[in-house]
């Protein structure tokens, strides 16, 4: 049965944001998702009463490490029902360490790596099928439908498949190995080394962007159109190094193009 | 789809609606990235080839948005949803053939960038209207909680749905009239290779700007609250 109550609480957590509030943030969603598990571990109606108003509390946590706390929770709760207490400060507590540890995880694995790393490999991929052929041949590239078709259907369904593969796992695992474990799944996620592997495939999403960048710039053989492509490549990370906005930037690269049509730079 | 018809514009605007609540009512499933709702909303406005082009374009140069903690970074989901709806209007580029198409592809896209800022303030508005759901939901008696946090979801899913579909249509009707007048007016001609060469230089300073983030060591910084939004006078950050 607590199986049933688990993929009731998975399914739940992907509407944990949505009443998200600057008061209390995901609690609303938090609370909505845990309601199932919170059945199980309390065995009478004030008892689960309770609880399902204690987790009206302040919450915050990466979306995709949210159904781990909740299974943290639910042994929590489950051990408060099972004695003779009718409260315990150390959940709120637990409930808000370890939302802001995986927070942080989540936000430098999940969004600043994985994402990322996701597109730049679909962008690759999509890059190759339907990129202009090297003899100036444009009529299978994405500038026409059949390229633009084949080039689509590798980004939408490479990325989502890609990318999903790793978030809905994390979600179930996270959740069945919290229920089972408690608080100890601290282990387990530090057994999975994500700073490690984070480390790691960035530095593998960066050859795919060199990979990505001289297929792109292998097509223009034009020396000069060349040139300015590499100075705008070097500039705009310099440019974002600096701290400027990539709304200026976008205004920027426009303004050198234009530039580029007065210098008698046309469109290969 | 390419016809004036409003059907057409309210289809448009339901279909971002469902697109936008990937952002935060349901998921994060990814499909609101750019790469993604690029070529999907491209196929639905019934030109793949610009949403491929938009879509790319973004998605490279936004690649480092994060929602960190209360920030709300930069819509660029709504930036791509209006270049294309505004890219593919009829008596626009029907195939995107040749190079005044593409500078019109081009032109939409300059336009729909500021809307990027518009959407996330309409979000952070959006959130301050949350609080308000949630302290009603906090109101509900123990006894029909569990009711009322599936009345608070609920709302929270359609409040997000009617908002965002409000907001497209807005932004598609009034963008039309702005559009007709300056996607084809003849003082824009001599910008014609300039924009089209853009198509080439945008993706190439996307490629730039993800080179910086995959060699930063904090690549979701740029995105913390501190960094997404304003003090307030008395020195405290408020989104």
């Amino acid at each position: 049965m607590i199986y049933l109550a688990q993929l009731e609480t998975f399914i739940r957590s992907f509407f944990l944001q949505a009443l998200w509030n600057y008061e209390r943030m995901q609690n609303v969603g938090f609370a909505f998702s845990i309601e199932p598990l919170l059945r199980r571990a309390c065995r009478t109606k004030e008892t689960f009463y309770r609880a399902l108003r204690r987790n009206t509390d302040y919450f915050n946590v990466h979306p995709y490490f949210a159904p781990l706390i909740m299974g943290v929770i639910f042994n929590k709760e489950r051990e408060l029902a099972e004695s003779n207490r009718t409260e315990d400060p150390t959940i709120s507590v637990l409930k808000n360490t370890m939302g802001a540890a995986f927070g942080a995880v989540g936000d430098h694995v999940i969004w600043g790596t994985w994402r990322p790393f996701c597109a730049i490999m679909a962008l690759c991929v999509g890059l190759l099928v339907g990129y202009p052929s090297m003899n100036g041949d444009m009529s299978s590239s994405i500038f026409h439908l059949p390229g633009a078709t084949l080039c689509a259907k590798w980004w939408v369904v490479g990325f989502l498949s890609m990318f999903n593969s790793i978030h809905l796992w994390l979600r179930w695992r996270g959740l069945q190995k919290a229920v089972s474990d408690g608080p100890l799944v601290v282990r387990w996620v530090e057994s999975l080394h994500l700073q490690k592997w984070a480390a790691q495939i960035r530095r593998v999403g960066l050859l795919f962007l060199f990979f990505m960048v001289l297929v792109y710039f292998s097509h223009w053989t034009r020396s000069e159109l060349l040139i300015w492509m590499v100075a705008v490549f070097l500039g705009s990370a310099i440019l974002k190094r600096w701290g400027l906005s990539t709304f200026v930037i976008v205004y920027l690269v426009c303004g050198v193009s234009l530039a580029m049509t007065k210098l008698e730079i046309h469109w290969p | 789809m390419t016809s004036l018809m409003p059907h057409r514009l309210i289809a448009a605007a339901m279909w971002a609606g469902f697109i936008a609540l990937d952002f935060t009512a349901c998921g994060p499933f990814m499909i609101s990235q750019p790469l993604v709702c690029g070529p999907l909303f491209g196929w639905l406005m019934g030109q793949v080839a610009v949403g491929v082009i938009i879509g790319g374009i973004i998605q490279l140069l936004w690649m480092d948005l994060s929602p960190i903690g209360v920030g709300i970074p930069y819509d660029a989901t709504s930036t791509t949803i209006l270049a294309i709806y505004w890219a593919t209007l009829p008596s626009g580029p029907q195939a995107v053939p040749d190079h005044s198409a593409l500078s019109q592809v081009v032109l939409a896209l300059l336009i729909a960038v500021p809307f990027g800022f518009l959407f996330r303030w309409l979000d952070q508005m959006a959130r301050r209207i949350n609080t308000i759901i949630m302290h009603q939901v906090d109101r509900v008696p123990d006894e029909h909680l569990a009711l009322g946090l599936w009345g608070g979801i609920v709302i929270g899913i359609a409040w997000s749905w009617i908002r965002y579909t409000l907001a497209y249509a807005l932004l598609f009707w009034a963008g039309r009239i702005a559009w007709m007048r300056l996607a084809y007016s003849p003082r824009l001609t001599p910008m014609d290779q300039g924009l089209t060469m853009a198509v080439l230089l945008l993706p190439v300073a996307g490629m730039g700007v993800t080179l910086e983030l995959f060699l930063s060591d904090d690549p979701e910084g740029r995105w913390a609250p501190w960094r997404a939004t304003k003090p307030t006078k008395n020195g405290d950050r408020r989104a």
